[in-house]
């Protein structure tokens, strides 16, 4: 009786405590809690992140993310598939690994990196669970190092964080970089699928071309912003990159710390046969310095050194799912498009442009002992051609005047002086004038990141940012130095005010292109430093006059209401398979872009169409007089640029910009294209179809004419056509 | 024997289509050594790499008539055939029951028939166009090659009357139809080397035979257009693309570099100093050369393709870049790998041009086929080419005049346009357009033709003018007569005390008249000469000579206004001016000479007055001068300047009072003197250099430590 009076309460005990677990685990749902499951010795916190995803975590460091079809975004790669992908031991613990930390020992003498895997069996994990995030803190006890990284999940976004001050070096090891979730969406050519990069206006590399690819593939490694230097390298504008596996996909995006990260896109093949790619947040960078012949042990005459201090910068990256008819590229652009809207990151600028139009005024051509003005268009030439251009009813374009100031397009001019070789001073105040009264937006074009030797109010030794080695940053030939950020912004507030006055806007060459970081004493900063600083004076720029910038890196959206030079492809890496306007798709509707110059179309047919592909402004660059006095100076790249012959042109081209003016302020939220036709699908659901091919192509009973483009409104009805008949 | 299979949907076009892709924004034409960009000529918008599987090291690309592809796929010991049009490929591996090995050679001939070099076979194989096996060639039986001779075949072409041609290193060997040995064509000269010379005279009997034989730069390969001739490339300098005859003449240009022998590098180096015939002229070589890592890299085309027209395309292994030339040699565009193009374009291996103009690039290590796709602008440019050539002027003129204007710095459409113009007798407007491509020589041709219009339509002005100029010449030596009998008369007795300016200007003025008296008349007042008037007359000839560089006409300048470096112009004229009289100074002190530094340097300069009147006249000469003309101009020039030799050895002569025999003796020993001088100086400056090289790295590593 005893004992099953005994039972009974046993029995009664548990049914309040599975009652009570019971509420308990419900309560936690609803808050978007974790929970506790036992698992395999292991315990697992479990996440509702709402958006119908759900997130564990497991006290060793792994996580999985999994969609509302079921699909499951693994942390690292699974055991067995481990074992199946490599014999190595070090690839089979960096495939498991949250993070991989490169270091080296600051006490030798020569500079050696070695990785350690947040999975190696020597890595003391410990995890400290929040209402909806997990804090790991890694202990890298052989080298003395720990790296604490917090991992999020809210509203259907994982957030990995890396706080500056959790990285804690004890010893003579010293963390380079992190790399952060290396095997996050890593697949095989199984899958259909994809990796999304961003370099130049971005690019795919598709999973079944593993074939296509030479047999040495290779990780690429691409500089968020481009590198620190003077000379042009690939362009990667957005800190993002996708990866599409069958029906779901993930946008990637570095939040805090862009500046100083790179992303890595590894092909399948490359080691291991995955695709996989991840970001890498640099906390330590190299530079080679020279030494004498009597030190030096090598042959190079160099060594490589590195950053003694740690860079001290909070990294985070946001993942953004998607699923089913979201999960491609489009999704991705769209998903980011709208958190850099949110977040206020990304300019809205209602005044969009049929046309932009570029002139060049003057340039200088050098010689052996002087250098030769060349006069392209003179001040009052250039006001001419405004007054043409309003005659022709080409009124609603933007006008940048290149190369306006002393020595022409190539010298960089510290202050405001029009250049006396082109005209007075009234001449050029008319000019602006001019340009005011027919409301054409006019604006200067500036350089405030770089200089030349010859730069008027230059100095080499003041103005110029310094290498790790102590050395200016220069070019091969000594001639161009990057500005730093005192004297960057000193240039422009003397520039500044003199604009102003005119009531003129300034384009911005190389603003959002390359960023430097600067090792100088008085003006030391770091490439996140360097951003700000030129975010800055963007902020400064926009308060008075369009704001036009050279590239599109993240820091500049803010501020910028047109970008310039926006390439229609990337750079044509190993790893890409097809380039796609994920930079376009981004800003379209918020910052409008222009690109190559219709005057330097090899196929115009063909270029044209691209152009409305990609959503570009359509832009001309000319000059009054002709290029041949451009042959041999830094702008010869202006093949063909005079306005008598590009007149009509132009024209058409305006008239043909005003005629798509409905789709100008919407966004552009889906693209396909199987490099014969494509489809742009706008957010106001009128939809544009190209045709590339060389036969009509059928739409759902209306025609494209062979190298045409036709714009359907959401009713169905044609707004805009063009091409040839078929 | 054969093996055939249809693989669906894996060759045509089963690659990537980028549109538009990065590689056909790298285009340019290289002009003197100056890069040019261009509008786009080529576009990559095609990748071919499956053909039954990936190539392997694939050494050999081919082309036929009907647009089918051949590959010498080496490294898989197979040829494929690519038939157009269709999906087919065709696998051929073996023949006469040995599979093939590391074929590096496939040729087609006009009936279809396929040779295939079988290089590691040592044997040339030749297969029907349906593949079926037809014949072998192997080493051929001949008393010309040696017994070791080793027959390698790695490319085979045949021409029209069945010959095989194949290269053996630096020549290429020729076999019948009979597999007899015909010869060898194309040996180039191995030609004079200076150091090897002087090696070979003073070097013991051991170490010559420790020298290696030099040998002819080789052949790299080739192939044969529709003329028949055969298009090859080679290592030699200057000779890098070669077009060679039925009997191995190379009919195509050379570049500079290959006319430039040592001989005429000290001439040219000889006479710039003098400023003697020395014109400007536009360098040229084949490809360009890359300088990365500061190390230099000349071209190494390892394959050239011809079209029917004769335009020629090679490909450059060192920088992937593809270079074309028109049959003149004048280099169309240049196109392909861009810096940013990371893996697309690595080592390529052949090239090869279809009938639509395709261009087809192999690369052995990426083991893809690159296919690169002509715009409307270089179509234009081959139109406008072949039209030439046709004889068509005026319809090639339209063409370069709409080509002119999609690309304003295309020199060859200025070219192009003031040939046509020149045909049409409109020798003004030819002037123009050869100004605009900077190309001096066929602007002088053109500019004596319109001379002569000139000339004749008004030549009694012209008479007028002749007569005028005498006249003012023989003025002229009048007033200088006059004047320098004046400058006597100041520096006689009469005159007492320091001489003026003015008076030693007199004085000099006589020294083209009456040197010795003028020389004389120094010596006897050599306490009494005004040395500023040395050191003012010095700038003026630094003026004159500078001025002169800017001035002259057109055709007859030495260097491009921009690019005349007045330091080194301003140096040629004043060094040896400085240290003859430093020299002549210092060998006379010696030699019981009587004369002093000042009178040396007053007499030095007085010597130099012919430079002072002729070259302002040689100036104004050169403004109606072509280059036809320009021995008379030479000759004018290098009067001159034996004229002012003579003045400076009769100056040495009456400062000292030495024999005719010993004067000479001093001025050959100042000579050497002189170059010693620049030595010590060149020796001096290199050591200054080199340890401010030291102190700096020195200081640069303590700072880092610091």
């Amino acid at each position: 009786m005893k004992r099953k009076s005994f039972l009974i309460k046993i029995l009664c005990v548990c049914l309040v405590i599975v009652i009570a677990a019971t509420a308990v685990a419900v309560t936690l749902n609803k808050s978007d809690t974790a929970s506790k499951i036992e698992n395999s010795g292991f315990l697992k916190y479990s996440f509702n992140g709402g958006s119908g995803y759900k997130a564990t975590f497991e006290e060793n460091g792994q996580f999985s993310v999994i969609a509302p079809n079921g699909y499951a975004w693994t942390g690292g790669v699974n055991d067995e598939r481990v074992q199946v992908l490599s014999e190595n031991a070090s690839w089979q613990e960096y495939m498991k690994s949250c993070i991989a930390v490169t270091y080296f020992d600051s006490t030798l003498s020569v500079y050696q990196t070695q990785t350690v895997y947040s999975a190696n069996t020597s890595v003391n994990v410990t995890a400290k669970m929040g209402t909806d995030s997990c804090e790991y803190n890694y202990v890298f006890s052989n080298i003395f190092v720990s790296v604490k990284v917090k991992i999020g999940f809210k509203n259907g976004i994982l957030s990995v964080q890396i706080p500056a001050d959790g990285i804690i070096e004890n010893g003579a090891y010293k963390v380079q970089y992190i790399e952060v979730l290396p095997f996050f969406g890593a697949a095989d050519h199984s899958n259909d699928g994809y990796i999304m990069y961003p370099d130049g206006s971005g690019a795919l590399m598709e999973y079944d071309k593993l074939e296509q690819r030479a047999a040495n593939k290779r990780t690429e490694t691409l500089k968020i912003y481009g590198s620190s230097g003077i000379s042009e390298s690939n362009k990667v504008y957005l800190p993002v990159f996708g990866i599409k596996n069958n029906d779901n996909a993930f946008l990637a995006a570095v939040n805090t710390g862009s500046a100083e990260c790179d992303i890595n896109i590894s092909p399948e093949g490359a080691v291991v046969a995955l695709n996989r790619a991840s970001f890498t947040m640099n906390y330590r960078y190299c530079y080679d310095v020279p030494e004498s012949d009597i030190s030096t042990a090598n042959t190079s005459g160099t060594s490589t050194k590195v950053d003694s201090q740690l860079n001290a910068q909070d990294f985070e990256a946001l993942y953004f799912f998607l699923s089913d008819n979201n999960a491609n590229y489009s999704g991705m652009a769209s998903i980011y498009r709208e958190f850099l809207l949110e977040n206020k990151l990304m300019n809205t600028s209602k005044e969009k442009n049929a046309l932009s139009l570029g002139m060049l005024m003057g340039e200088s051509e050098e010689l052996a002992f002087t250098t030769k003005p060349v006069a392209t268009t003179t001040f009052s030439q250039a006001e001419a051609i405004l007054k043409q251009l309003k005659g022709e009813g080409a009124s609603d374009i933007d006008v940048a005047l290149i190369g306006w100031e002393k020595n022409g397009a190539t010298a960089n001019v510290r202050g405001f002086k029009p250049w006396n070789k082109l005209g007075s001073k009234k001449e050029f105040n008319s000019l602006l004038a001019t340009a005011a009264e027919n409301n054409i937006n006019m604006l200067l074009q500036k350089n405030f990141y770089s200089a030349e030797k010859t730069s008027t109010g230059f100095s080499a030794k003041n103005d110029s940012v310094y290498e790790g080695n102590g050395f200016i940053h220069t070019n091969e030939f000594n001639s161009k130095f990057i500005l730093n950020r005192t004297s960057s912004a000193k240039w422009f507030e003397l520039y500044f005010k003199n604009a102003k006055k005119h009531s003129v806007g300034t384009r911005f060459l190389q603003f959002g292109e390359n960023l430097t970081s600067d090792y100088s004493s008085q003006n030391r900063s770091s490439r996140t430093m360097s951003a700000e600083s030129m975010s800055n004076i963007l902020a400064d720029a926009s308060s008075s006059g369009k704001v036009a910038v050279e590239g599109a890196n993240l820091y500049t959206l803010k501020y910028a209401d047109t970008l310039f030079n926006i390439p229609q492809a990337s750079s044509n890496i190993s790893v890409c398979d097809r380039n796609i306007p994920f930079i376009q798709m981004v800003c379209y509707g918020s910052v409008s872009y222009t690109g190559e110059a219709v005057n330097l179309y090899y196929d115009s047919k063909k270029q044209l169409l691209k152009m409305l592909e990609y959503g570009y402004v359509p832009y001309f660059e000319l000059t009054e007089n002709g290029s041949s006095a451009l042959k041999y100076t830094n702008s010869n790249e202006l093949v063909s640029s005079k306005f008598s012959l590009w007149r009509d042109s132009l024209v058409e081209t305006y008239k043909l910009s005003s005629e798509l003016s409905s789709i100008r302020n919407v966004y552009m939220t889906y693209h396909e294209s199987d490099g014969e036709h494509a489809r742009v699908v706008y957010s106001n659901n009128s939809a544009m179809h190209l045709n590339f091919s060389d036969s009509a192509w059928d739409i759902g009973g209306k025609t494209v004419a062979v190298g045409g483009y036709m714009l359907i409104d959401s009713t169905g009805n044609v707004i805009a056509e063009g091409g040839k008949a078929s | 024997m054969k093996r055939i299979t249809a693989l669906l949907l894996v060759f045509l076009f089963c690659g990537m289509i980028c549109l538009p892709c990065s590689a056909e924004e790298n285009n340019y034409i290289i002009s003197d050594d100056k890069t040019i960009p261009i509008s786009t000529s080529y576009v990559n918008d095609t990748v071919l790499y499956d053909f039954g599987g990936r190539l392997n090291s694939a050494q050999d690309l081919f082309i036929d008539s009907k647009d089918n592809l051949y590959i010498a796929d080496t490294g898989n010991n197979r040829v494929i055939v690519c038939k157009a049009n269709s999906k087919d490929i065709i696998i051929l591996d073996e023949a006469d029951g040995l599979q093939f090995n590391k074929p590096e050679g496939v040729f087609v001939d006009d009936s279809g028939g396929i040779y295939i070099a079988d290089t590691g076979n040592e044997r040339i194989l030749h297969f029907s166009a349906t593949g079926k096996y037809v014949e072998s060639f192997i080493r051929p039986e001949s008393d010309y090659l040696g017994e070791t001779y080793l027959f390698n075949p790695s490319k085979v072409i045949v021409n029209s009357t069945g010959y095989l041609y194949t290269i053996k290193s630096q020549t290429i060997m020729t076999i019948d139809a009979n597999n007899e040995f015909r010869g060898y064509l194309g040996q180039p000269d191995v030609g004079f080397n200076l150091s090897e010379a002087l090696i070979r005279i003073f070097a013991s009997d051991e170490q010559l035979k420790a020298l290696k034989k030099r040998e002819a730069e080789p052949y790299i390969n080739f192939t044969i257009g529709k003329d028949g001739l055969i298009y090859a490339t080679s290592r030699e300098i200057g000779s890098e693309i070669k077009v060679l005859n039925s009997v191995g003449e190379n009919l195509y240009r050379s570049s500079t570099a290959a006319e430039t022998t040592l001989f005429n590098k000290i001439q040219s180096t000889f006479f710039s100093l003098f400023n003697i015939g020395n014109y400007a002229s536009k360098s040229f070589q084949f490809g360009e050369t890359v300088i990365r890592d500061g190390k230099q890299s000349t071209p190494l085309f390892t394959d050239i393709a011809v079209d029917g027209n004769g335009i020629i395309t090679v490909v450059n292994s060192v920088n992937g870049m593809l270079y074309q030339y028109d049959n003149e040699g004048s280099l169309l565009c240049s196109f392909g790998k861009k810096e940013s193009d990371s893996g697309k374009i690595e080592l390529p291996s052949s090239l090869a041009v279809d009938s639509k103009g395709n261009i087809y690039l192999l690369d052995a290590v990426q083991n893809h086929i690159l296919v690169f796709s002509p715009t409307a602008f270089i179509k234009n440019v081959h139109n406008a080419v072949s039209l030439y050539n046709d004889g068509d002027y005026s319809a090639a003129y339209d063409i370069w005049e709409s080509i002119a204007q999609s690309s304003e710095n295309y020199e060859l459409a200025q070219i192009g346009m003031g040939k046509a113009l020149y045909k049409e007798k409109n020798y003004y407007e030819a002037m123009q357009q050869y100004k605009k491509a900077n190309e001096r020589v066929l602007y002088s041709q053109a500019y004596a033709k319109y001379r002569h219009d000139i000339f004749r339509q008004n030549f009694g002005w012209v008479l007028l003018g002749i007569l005028a100029i005498i006249a003012v010449l023989v003025l002229l030596l009048r007033i200088l007569n006059k004047t320098g009998k004046k400058g006597i008369e100041c520096f006689g007795a009469k005159y007492s005390g320091k001489k003026t300016l003015w008076q030693t200007f007199l004085l000099s003025c006589n020294t083209i008249i009456h040197p010795i008296d003028t020389f004389r008349s120094v010596k006897e007042n050599r306490d009494r000469l005004n040395l500023f008037f040395c050191v003012i007359s010095f700038v003026c000839l630094l003026l004159i000579r500078v001025i002169s560089l800017y001035c002259t006409g057109y055709p007859m300048m030495t260097a491009d206004t921009g690019d005349i470096n007045i330091w080194l112009e301003c140096l040629k004229l004043g060094l040896p001016v400085a240290t003859w009289g430093l020299s002549v100074f210092f060998v006379t002190s010696i030699l019981d000479g009587e004369s002093k530094v000042g009178e040396v340097y007053t007499c030095c300069i007085f010597s130099m007055a012919p430079f002072v009147m002729l070259t302002p006249l040689f100036t104004l000469l050169s403004q109606i001068l072509s280059r036809k003309e320009s021995g008379l101009y030479n000759s004018l020039q290098a009067i001159m300047w034996v004229w002012i030799l003579i003045l400076l050895i009769v100056s040495v002569y009456m400062l000292n009072n030495y024999s005719f025999g010993k004067t000479m003796a001093v001025c050959a020993i100042s000579v050497l003197i002189m170059a010693l001088i620049w030595a010590i100086a060149f020796l001096f400056i290199a050591i200054i250099s080199e340890v401010w090289g030291f102190v700096f790295g020195i200081g640069t590593e303590i700072r880092l430590m610091l």
